[in-house]
């Protein structure tokens, strides 16, 4: 059964005002539903208007395949991950899938605990690939926050870690202020970051959500 | 926070040795180490269900040993 975890801010950037988005975990049939009628149909129409030879790599579409109903039922009643949903004005507007039994591969704690983002990802509309004027910002905040939040949570001091598509390297790497172990050649090649416990304390003053999960 | 249930555990002298000397490395408490272990198990569990093994791996000589879980 699903359960909100409270009321955070986020901003229409079309308005300019801050409107309450509840975060409630685990994913459930909503939005699920929300993802198959109203993201997955601006994903395809992206496709289709892609130049011909623009790979999805070019397009910062990597993420283009994820199915979240299979992400869903594959996770679901395992104590080993916990699904986490935005919703804003109705419809969702981000989704992220932790798994808590990864380790620290940072050398100062290495295999501690951590929590690992498996997928994370904002609505369509929310992100510059898909448009130029973009819904909702802070939906990718209030989601590391809650991977935050669930590793203190946990007792593994705010530790988290995940692999990231190019087009987010930076972001996590100079927004999040986390640390970039560089690129796993046994995960797709895609860069591994790492946010420490200072890291997290750093980056909650500057997110000062308080999601309790 | 999501719901939790309080229950009693009752471990032998050398359990509660072993279950002292992992949280202290850890750094988590007893509660926060047996909830990981059990995800752990049932983690475990669920794929050699579907059938897959469980190896550890030498870094070095790659060697692969199965481990065998009962």
């Amino acid at each position: 059964m699903r359960s909100s975890l409270g009321l955070f801010p986020l901003r229409n950037r079309h308005s300019g005002a801050i409107e309450d988005a509840e975060l409630f975990v685990p994913i459930d049939g909503t939005n699920l539903a929300d993802f198959e009628q109203h993201w997955k149909p601006m994903v395809l129409d992206r496709l289709r208007q892609l130049p011909r030879g623009t790979t999805t790599t070019d397009a910062q579409l990597q993420d283009w395949h994820w199915d979240w109903r299979k992400k869903a039922d594959r996770f679901a009643d395992r104590l080993d991950y916990r699904s986490f949903a935005v919703e804003c004005a109705g419809r969702t507007q981000g989704l992220m899938i932790c798994s808590l039994v990864h380790r620290v591969r940072e050398p100062s704690m290495l295999n501690q605990h951590l929590v690992y983002i498996e997928f994370l990802h904002s609505a369509p509309w929310n992100r510059w690939q898909f448009t130029d004027t973009p819904l909702y910002k802070g939906v990718g905040d209030l989601l590391v926050a809650a991977a935050v939040s669930l590793s203190i949570e946990e007792e593994f001091e705010g530790r988290i870690g995940l692999h990231s598509l190019p087009q987010s390297d930076d972001w996590y790497r100079d927004y999040c202020g986390m640390t970039d172990l560089g690129v796993d050649s046994a995960y797709e090649n895609l860069r591994y970051f790492e946010m420490t416990a200072q890291q997290a304390a750093n980056f909650g003053r500057k997110n000062p959500k308080g999601v309790a999960s | 926070m999501l719901e939790r249930k309080t229950m009693t555990l009752n471990l032998q002298e050398g359990e509660m040795v072993v279950l002292d000397r992992l949280a202290e490395r850890k750094g988590l408490t007893k509660t926060a180490l047996i909830r990981q272990a059990l995800r752990l198990y049932q983690s475990v569990e669920e794929r050699l269900e579907q059938g897959q093994k469980f190896f550890f791996e030498h870094p070095v000589s790659k060697e692969k040993s199965e481990l065998l879980v009962l």
